[in-house]
């Protein structure tokens, strides 16, 4: 098959070689003939040497032997006294005509095998070239599927076949497409074949699309790896295509193990990465269990014990205490209710399931409304609002954003000492719009600064009602992520203290919305 | 002796349904209660309740399917509950005809005040109130079409008129950007909410300028916005 394509034409096993060789002999002979009374025999000798070179060089060494057998025929019959007749006069001639056979025999094999060496030498550069090329692609960083689509169409187009397929699989797994090529149209990069997902199951695929070519049959050459072939390399050739030599099948093989190693290679990586994220969510795992068990069971505890001491029927209890415990239950149900929120959203971005709802809100109205909402808790601070009137529309997840700038300001007024400002400040700048809360609480170490958005980090060891879940710095940065703007801290602000975070929310291009408003302004105003 | 108000209660659970039933008995409800959608729309029919509250999580028939077909021959008050984080589907519930929404976990006082602003808009019908709204010191003539705050008259846009006069008219209930931009601005209007806000924040300066302060219009987070007039 390899060979098959790289030896001239001429030089496979054929009868038209054959016949070129006796037509070469015929012409010189004709030739010669016209001019026999010119030529001495020596020359003519010399001349019939030329059909067998000509052989040699371009049909093969059988068709060069049988110029030289020929030529040593006609030279005698039409050239050497007695003409005619296949006698011969004298020793001398009879000596020329011998020397003239040898040296024609020896030209033919120098010949054929100079040229055989010089073909196979090139044939060897050839495969070594394709095996580099097929080695280098197996090397490519590109995804498995990829690399398995650019083998099968390599091998295609180096072995000139039908198609190519690799398949993986053992012998207890079914084996499976994963990759294949077939010469004039490609099949899709599909990692399974269409007739994996045609009805019925029916198994007609690369095969069955190579067929409507001609009859094809496989070979199937085993991807040998390390412990066991881990699928199986198969080429589709056409009925006219010889079977590969054994050049070729060693040049497949040694391509073939290559293969399998590549494929156990990543599989071994697929592997190891899978174990390493096992074992990273593992570790997690265990950290939120140990963290949230405290977190969870604290309301739940507050809870329980009041709720049974209401339901005591013999417990003699004044309205005060009553309305003590009731509030208790109310008042822990929030904060579980919160807790369970953050756990649910916190793994919600983890899963990469956090998914926004972008719609067109006001961050002045967005920041006033958290204000309002955590009124009660400002209540003891000074708050200053920085929000300039020309503040542009954003496109982002309201809820989300609520809960970003509702995280920032519990944090702000957790650490901030009664009496002290807290300060709210928005801004529209290039492309994007920044939003900054600032207390005056005592400043953050700078070498805690990067473990401030890790979740269950918390600076404090405190962990009373107010501390908070340890997840909200966490969660901002997730909702933040995901609407592809950037969260920081700086701390100290003034001189040692005071702590700021502050975020960033790409702004739309330039919107319509100044036009709307100039539009509006034209009109008559409504006084009814 | 008067006819107690009926309220009909649809949740899967019964600690919710308990819980529920002894809030509104006590406040002198008559309640009747279903555990499903297919329950629910019988109940519906057979009792004839004067408000209803949905639980939209319904096993056998979607609390989203119930509302519509609550809304082909019923005009009775829907509240639907939910949890947190399914605000497209209270949006879709709103949108189908349902008054008002409550996200679990949630108060009895929210509940009942919720219940309170339902049955008195059905009493009232659409448009049909006071032509005098009051919030603060805030006035709305409707029939005037003019706006004072403390004795000042406020001069308004008509859009931002209409807008004012659509959130009031409908003081204390949940209106949906699409409901909103469908009514003041028109049909094929309904995605435009990058106008809406510009309205709202542009209304809250003209009448809310102590933003600090708790607003008249009140926005629902993902929802739409409400109007908060005094009881």
């Amino acid at each position: 098959m390899k060979l098959r394509r790289f030896l001239p034409a001429e030089y496979r096993f054929r009868w038209i070689n054959f016949l070129s060789a006796v037509c070469a002999v015929a012409v010189t002979t004709a030739v010669l003939s016209l001019f026999r009374n010119f030529l001495s025999s020596q020359v003519v000798a010399l001349l019939y040497l030329l059909p067998v070179m000509l052989a040699a060089t371009r049909w093969g060494l059988l068709p060069a032997l049988a110029a030289s057998l020929l030529s040593f025929f006609a030279f005698n019959f039409f050239f050497l006294f007695p003409t005619f007749t296949f006698a011969v006069g004298n020793t001398d001639e009879l000596l020329a005509l011998m020397i003239f056979l040898i040296v024609a025999v020896i030209i033919s094999q120098a010949v054929t095998s100079a040229n055989m060496h010089a073909i196979q030498a090139e044939a060897r550069e050839r495969e070594a070239t394709t095996l580099y090329a097929l080695s280098r692609a197996l090397g490519e960083q590109a995804g498995l599927d990829e690399t398995l689509a650019t083998v099968t169409r390599m091998i295609t187009e180096a072995f000139s076949i039908a198609g190519c397929e690799v398949l993986v699989g053992t012998e207890n797994v079914m084996l499976q497409s994963r990759a294949s090529f077939l010469a004039a149209f490609p099949l899709p990069a599909d990692p399974l074949p269409a007739e994996k997902h045609a009805p019925g199951g029916k198994q007609m695929g690369i095969r069955g699309e190579a067929a409507r070519l001609g009859p094809i049959r496989n070979l199937d050459i085993p991807l040998a790896a390390r412990q066991a072939a881990v699928g199986v390399l198969r080429l589709y050739l056409r009925e006219d295509d010889a079977s590969p030599d054994a050049t070729s099948m060693r040049l497949l093989t040694t391509f073939a193990a290559q293969a399998g190693l590549y494929l156990e290679r990543s599989k071994l990586a697929r592997e190891a990465s899978r174990a390493q994220l096992l074992e990273e969510s593992d570790r997690l795992k265990s950290a939120l269990l140990s963290s949230v068990s405290h977190d969870l069971r604290t309301p739940l505890a507050a809870i329980k014990a009041s709720a049974t001491v209401l339901l005591q029927e013999d417990a003699a209890l004044d309205a005060v205490t009553r309305t003590d415990l009731l509030s208790a239950i109310n008042e822990e149900t929030d904060r579980l209710n919160r807790l369970v929120g953050d756990l649910l959203d916190q793994s919600r971005i983890e899963a990469g399931a956090l998914r926004l709802t972008l719609d067109w809100c006001d961050m002045d109205e967005l920041i006033r409304a958290v204000v309002r909402r955590l009124a009660s808790l400002l209540a003891v601070f000074l708050v200053r609002l920085q929000l300039p009137a020309d503040l542009p529309l954003i496109l982002a997840d309201y809820v989300q954003v609520d809960r970003v700038i509702s995280n920032l300001l519990e944090n702000a007024i957790r650490f901030a000492p009664p009496g002290t400002a807290i300060d709210i400040a928005a801004r529209a700048g290039a492309g994007e719009l920044t939003v900054a809360v600032t207390n005056q609480g005592p400043a953050i170490p700078a070498r805690l600064h990067p473990y401030l958005f890790d979740k269950f980090y918390r600076i404090s060891e405190d962990r009373s009602p107010n501390m908070g879940t340890g997840l909200g710095l966490s969660i901002c940065k997730g909702i933040v992520d995901a609407h592809g703007g950037r969260i920081w801290v700086e701390s100290p602000v003034t001189g040692d203290s005071g702590t700021r975070f502050a975020f960033t929310l790409p702004l739309p291009d330039a919107s319509g919305r100044e036009k709307d408003l100039d539009d509006e302004k034209n009109q008559d105003t409504h006084r009814g | 002796m008067m006819k107690k108000t009926k309220i009909l209660i649809v949740d899967d659970e019964p600690q919710i349904l308990r819980a529920l039933r002894a809030g509104l008995i006590a406040q002198g409800y008559e309640v009747v209660s279903a555990a499903d959608g297919e329950e629910a729309l019988d109940k519906a029919s057979a009792e004839l309740p004067d408000a209803i509250f949905l639980d939209l999580n319904l096993p056998k028939k979607s609390g989203l399917e119930v509302c519509r077909e609550l809304r082909k021959w019923s005009a009775a008050p829907i509240i639907v509950l939910s949890v947190r984080d399914s605000e497209r589907d209270k949006v879709t519930a709103l949108d189908l005809g349902a008054d008002d929404y409550l996200t679990k976990p949630f108060g009895t006082d929210e509940l009942l005040a919720r219940l309170r602003v339902a049955l008195r808009h059905a009493a009232a019908g659409e448009g049909t109130g006071e032509p005098v709204l009051r919030a603060g010191n805030i006035t709305i003539d409707l029939a005037r079409h003019v706006v004072e705050r403390g004795g000042e008259e406020v001069h308004l846009t008509a859009t931002e008129y209409n807008l004012l006069a659509y959130l009031a008219t409908n003081a204390g209930r949940v209106l949906t950007h699409t409901q909103i931009m469908g009514h003041v601005w028109g049909a094929g209007y309904e995605s435009e909410t990058q106008n809406l806000r510009v309205y709202i924040s542009q209304l809250r300066r003209k009448l809310d300028p102590d933003s600090l302060q708790p607003q008249m219009i009140t926005t629902e987070p993902g929802i739409g916005y409400r109007f908060l007039i005094d009881e």
